[in-house]
């Protein structure tokens, strides 16, 4: 029989926060991290259509003589380096008691290194040197970074390994680090997910691709706003989740606390467009119908969905008609939020801050709102998203994530018992 | 006691700044006889950012056949004063050394932030 996967540790870098006390804090009084994007120096800002982000303004590394290790990568890996130290030192693991190859690292990304990408890549265009790249770019840039550095950081010598499926990244990391432990080819997992790209390339190409939202741009607070008839596209974000996956042998030897279990995950693709999700949500029905089966559990017994919305009209839309074909009329009493109105769409962290929201939610029977619901959309409105925090005794809940490539995860999570 | 710095020589106090700047150490602290490897605990990838910072503050371009000489701070002294003997290259180096970013990598140094519009 398959081990049983818990969550015994987690720590959070997001614009509403670094740390989890202060991000749970925020969330549940919805708070907003989305504000203006100050300037991508000399280039016009009339230029970009959106010109608001959720950035992590409060985000200071350790220099090079206080941690050897930040410094060697880029801002998106450095956020992860953070996450997942606090994820460790929550999880009461003493790394130097455990066996190092069964702990394992599992990232995901959806850019990786951008900010040295382009940097690179402007002066060599500018100055015509090739000979002045940096020696660590390619170390700095490859997708594989954030895992890498992670796992020097703690001495892992489990699998150490990083998928990237966009912005539905971290979902399949979590649920690949799952799978790690069930196969029993590790006791402990680091799993994480990252990005942080709010950068001029990256930035314009989202906007380029008519991706972002438009409005609100003065009051970039009320830009992300999911289920809302105003929105009109997501707003980017940077960040980093991580959270410590055990066996729930290992966990229950060493006396962990226990967050949530992770019981249940499913990846399909949907083979239809490399941006657009399918318009009848099938699929995206089919993924939590796979994750249920996998955790053993029945729709009946679903309290609350942490949604993928994005705050994109269609993408909103496509996600209910999926919790319909899946729920049914039950739909209505079933939970539901989004924690990218708060934060914005973190990419390949957007999963595992979604996971660490839903984890926190089962622990203490609270969800935290979906702010700027407003003016809910009759197109994708449901009884159970609310913009306030509501209080209910949750046993079971799901965590969507869908990405580019026309790839959907799902994650089933379960109270601890 | 050796002193690290020797003579006057402008030209080798801002190698040995450079140096400093890299590894995060006052330049007096530095002698001639240090092994890049055994002494400052340089592996070979730090050892290419070394040599990287010296190519971008002095602008030139140390040859992989060379490589093999830089093993002491001496060497790469030498061999820099050698090599900017023969090309003629200006006594100061483009870019002032102490003002030259601190992180190994630069990784968070945003582009269109930077002060410095000048190429490394």
């Amino acid at each position: 029989m398959a081990a049983r996967v818990v969550i015994t540790g987690m720590g959070v870098v997001s614009p509403i926060g670094i740390g989890i006390p202060r991000f749970w804090k925020a969330a549940l009084r919805g708070q907003s991290g989305i504000s203006a994007i100050e300037s991508f120096g000399d280039l016009p800002m009339e230029g970009y259509r959106s010109r608001i982000a959720g950035q992590v303004s409060s985000f200071e590394p350790p220099g090079p003589d206080e941690d050897k290790f930040f410094s060697r990568v880029d801002r998106y890996a450095q956020m992860a380096l953070m996450a997942a130290k606090e994820a460790i030192q929550d999880s009461g693991l003493t790394i130097e008691y455990e066996r190092a190859e069964r702990l394992g690292v599992m990232a995901g990304v959806g850019m990786g290194g951008m900010i040295m990408g382009e940097r690179e890549l402007t002066n060599l265009y500018d100055f015509h040197k090739p000979h002045r790249v940096h020696p660590n770019f390619i170390p700095t840039i490859t997708l594989n970074s954030a895992s890498g550095i992670i796992a020097l950081a703690f001495g892992a010598k489990g699998p150490n390994l990083t998928v990237s499926t966009a912005c539905s990244s971290s979902i399949h990391a979590i649920g690949h680090a799952m799978q790690c432990i069930r196969l029993g080819q590790a006791d402990m997992m680091i799993a994480v997910g990252a990005d942080a790209s709010i950068t001029p390339l990256v930035f314009a190409g989202f906007c380029s691709l008519r991706a972002l939202a438009t409005k609100y741009q003065d009051r970039p607070s009320q830009a992300s706003r999911p289920f809302d008839r105003g929105r009109n596209g997501f707003v980017m974000g940077e960040g980093a989740g991580a959270l410590i996956l055990e066996s729930l042998q290992h966990a229950t030897r060493r006396k962990a606390r226990i967050y949530a279990e992770v019981a249940g995950y499913a990846a399909t693709s949907e083979a239809y467009h490399m941006v657009i999700p399918k318009e009848d949500g099938l699929d995206i029905a089919r993924t939590m119908t796979l994750a249920l089966q996998d955790a053993k559990v029945h729709p009946q017994q679903v309290d609350y969905v942490n949604a993928h919305a994005t705050s994109t009209i269609v993408g909103d839309e496509v996600e209910v008609k999926g919790l319909r074909a899946v729920f049914g009329k039950r739909v209505g009493k079933i939970l539901v939020n989004a924690t990218k109105s708060l934060i914005g769409h973190t990419l390949g962290a957007s999963g595992a801050i979604a996971t660490i929201a839903s984890s926190l939610s089962l622990d203490k029977n609270i969800i935290h709102p979906t702010i700027n619901y407003t003016d809910p959309d009759p197109h994708c409105a449901l009884p159970g998203i609310s913009s306030k925090s509501q209080k209910k005794s949750l046993g079971t809940a799901l965590v969507n994530a869908f990405g580019f490539g026309s790839n959907n995860g799902v994650l089933v999570l379960k109270k601890f018992s | 006691m050796t002193m690290p710095l020797p003579s006057s020589n402008g030209h080798s106090r801002q190698i040995y700044a450079t140096l400093g700047d890299y590894l995060r150490r006052d330049p007096l602290t530095l002698h001639p006889e240090d092994s890049l490897r055994d002494d400052l605990g340089l592996d070979s990838l730090q050892t290419i950012e070394l040599v990287y910072q010296v190519e971008s503050a002095f602008d030139l371009q140390i040859p992989d056949d060379d490589f093999g000489r830089l093993q002491t701070i001496g060497d790469v002294v030498t061999y820099l004063n050698e090599r900017t003997d023969l090309t003629h290259h200006q006594a100061s180096p483009i870019q002032n050394p102490t003002k030259q970013k601190k992180s190994s990598t630069n990784a968070t140094t945003k582009p269109w932030s930077r002060s410095n519009a000048s190429p490394k």
